[in-house]
């Protein structure tokens, strides 16, 4: 019962949310309405498996892992992240790398949710210039006449499935400064991938720590 | 067009390109893998000043480790946190003039109205500007500088620089905060009635706050970043840039080649004014 209600009101919320947008998006079509809906239910979701003190570290970690998987490109996005020396690794460079990108952002990202207290986020509406990316726009609402925090999500849908593709927090694509820097370190490294690599092994080599 | 405006354009095109197949989490990539190019190679120029640039910022990190980031953990462990925000809220109110000047210069009639609200609500009944009732009414607190000015006007901002002290920068916004630093009212009172303890104190505890407030940010930061140095320039040139286009909609920004002009100041208003 209780989570039918639950769910019930998140669909109300989702619902009010796709009415107050259709006047301003240009172009509300099916394809942004779903992806306000999804950013909604999943905002709904990591809030209620990941926002809660008592979990244990390790659990932490597998949900948020879970969550990473299901909701975002998490692959694509790492082979956007090393553009183009994507091309220049190995096949096994790339297997590797795919597993070490996805364990740094798990290690960078599962402890924000620690210090989790209480703020909400409101969703507010989704564009499309393309009709390829959504980018639906929210904020993280803060107590005491703190401005919100804006958070723009870009969403793509290619297998009727939407997936985020990057996450944009106050102007600054996590993606793009993670581009920036890898290409950095590759660079620095003589343009070898696997100077990267190493890079990464070193740096989610705590986390696993933690995992097991 | 400013090179952060483009490198901004660039995390849009380069997504472009990278095409939707690619995001059905394909095993293999042939057909696209050309396109993947798009971006990277213009990237290069980003920062050509690097050499310097990282010489400057083992600088900054030494003057922080010594001194700035004790004073600003001495300053979080002494001070309460309301009392911390008191002093936050109390500078930010001392810069009304020169943001509402710059708002002015960017024809940004509306904004100007709000940080006039701000001043006039927050002297009186926020205490001298320590509380920030208008914030609590829904007039939040934005920031404008010369810098975002010049951007406005169509100035780039040249190279990434790193400035010794002050930190991230180029040479369009240092340009600005010597402006700043020249024409703002505080500073000019202070130097004609000889109160020579006003300007060092205040930017002191300007530094002290700010660098305070970004403690576990860039703690964090520091901690999950492969390189921290190009991790900070990263931040710098992409914050800057939300700032100067008062965080219109990323998907709306103007495209390369697209120069702003005075004579249309709303452009990026429309869109940025969602609260």
């Amino acid at each position: 019962m209780m989570m039918t209600k639950r769910y019930f009101i998140s669909v109300l919320v989702a619902a009010t949310c796709l009415f107050i947008a259709k006047p301003v998006t240009a172009q509300a079509d099916a394809f942004t309405d779903g992806a306000v809906t999804f950013i909604e239910a999943l905002a709904d979701d990591a809030v209620k498996s990941l926002a809660t003190k008592e979990t244990a570290k390790k659990d932490r970690i597998a949900k948020f892992r879970a969550l990473l998987n299901d909701n975002f490109a998490v692959k694509s996005i790492g082979r956007w992240v090393l553009g183009r020396y994507w091309r220049k690794a190995s096949k096994t460079e790339k297997e590797e790398y795919n597993v070490l990108f996805e364990d740094l952002i798990v290690a960078t990202y599962v402890s924000r949710f620690e210090e989790f207290n209480g703020e909400t986020l409101k969703v507010m509406k989704a564009t499309s210039q393309n009709g390829k990316d959504a980018f639906v726009k929210s904020e993280i609402i803060r107590p005491g006449g703190q401005p919100p925090v804006r958070v723009d999500w870009r969403v793509r849908a290619p297998n009727a499935k939407y997936k985020i593709v990057d996450v944009v927090v106050e102007g600054v694509s996590m993606s793009q400064t993670q581009r920036s820097e890898f290409s950095s370190v590759i660079k620095r490294e003589g343009g070898k991938v696997s100077g990267l690599l190493e890079a990464l092994r070193k740096k989610t080599k705590i986390l696993r720590e933690t995992e097991k | 067009m400013s090179a952060s405006a483009l490198a901004e354009e660039r995390v849009g095109r380069a997504w472009d390109a990278f095409g939707n197949t690619q995001i059905a989490e394909a095993p293999e990539q042939t057909a696209n893998e050309e396109e993947l190019d798009l971006g990277m190679d213009e990237e290069e120029d980003t920062d050509p000043l690097e050499d310097f640039n990282r010489l400057m910022f083992g600088f900054n990190e030494m003057i922080d480790v010594l001194f700035l980031r004790p004073a600003a953990e001495f300053y979080t462990k002494v001070l309460p946190p309301p009392f911390q925000r008191g002093i936050r809220n109390f500078l930010r109110n001392l810069r009304t003039p020169v943001i509402l000047v710059n708002d002015l210069l960017q024809g940004e009639v509306e904004r100007a109205g709000t940080t006039l609200t701000r001043f006039a609500i927050n002297t009186t009944v926020g205490v001298a500007g320590f509380s920030d009732q208008a914030g609590k009414m829904g007039f939040f607190y934005h920031n404008e500088d010369f810098g975002q000015t010049f951007a406005v006007w169509g100035v780039g901002d040249g190279p990434y620089l790193m400035l010794p002290v002050l930190g991230p920068s180029n040479p369009r916004d240092f340009v600005g905060t010597v402006v700043e630093f020249l024409v703002d009212p505080i500073n000019l009172w202070a130097n004609n009635a000889n109160e020579d303890w006003v300007i060092p104190t205040r930017v002191g505890l300007t530094g002290v706050e700010r660098r305070a407030a970004s403690l576990e940010f860039l703690d964090e930061a520091k901690k999950s970043s492969l390189d921290y140095y190009t991790t900070i320039r990263s931040l710098y040139q992409q914050h800057r840039d939300d700032e100067v286009q008062n965080g219109a909609d990323v998907d709306k920004r103007p495209a390369p080649g697209f120069s702003y002009n005075l004579s249309k100041p709303g452009q990026n208003q429309a869109s940025g004014k969602q609260h």
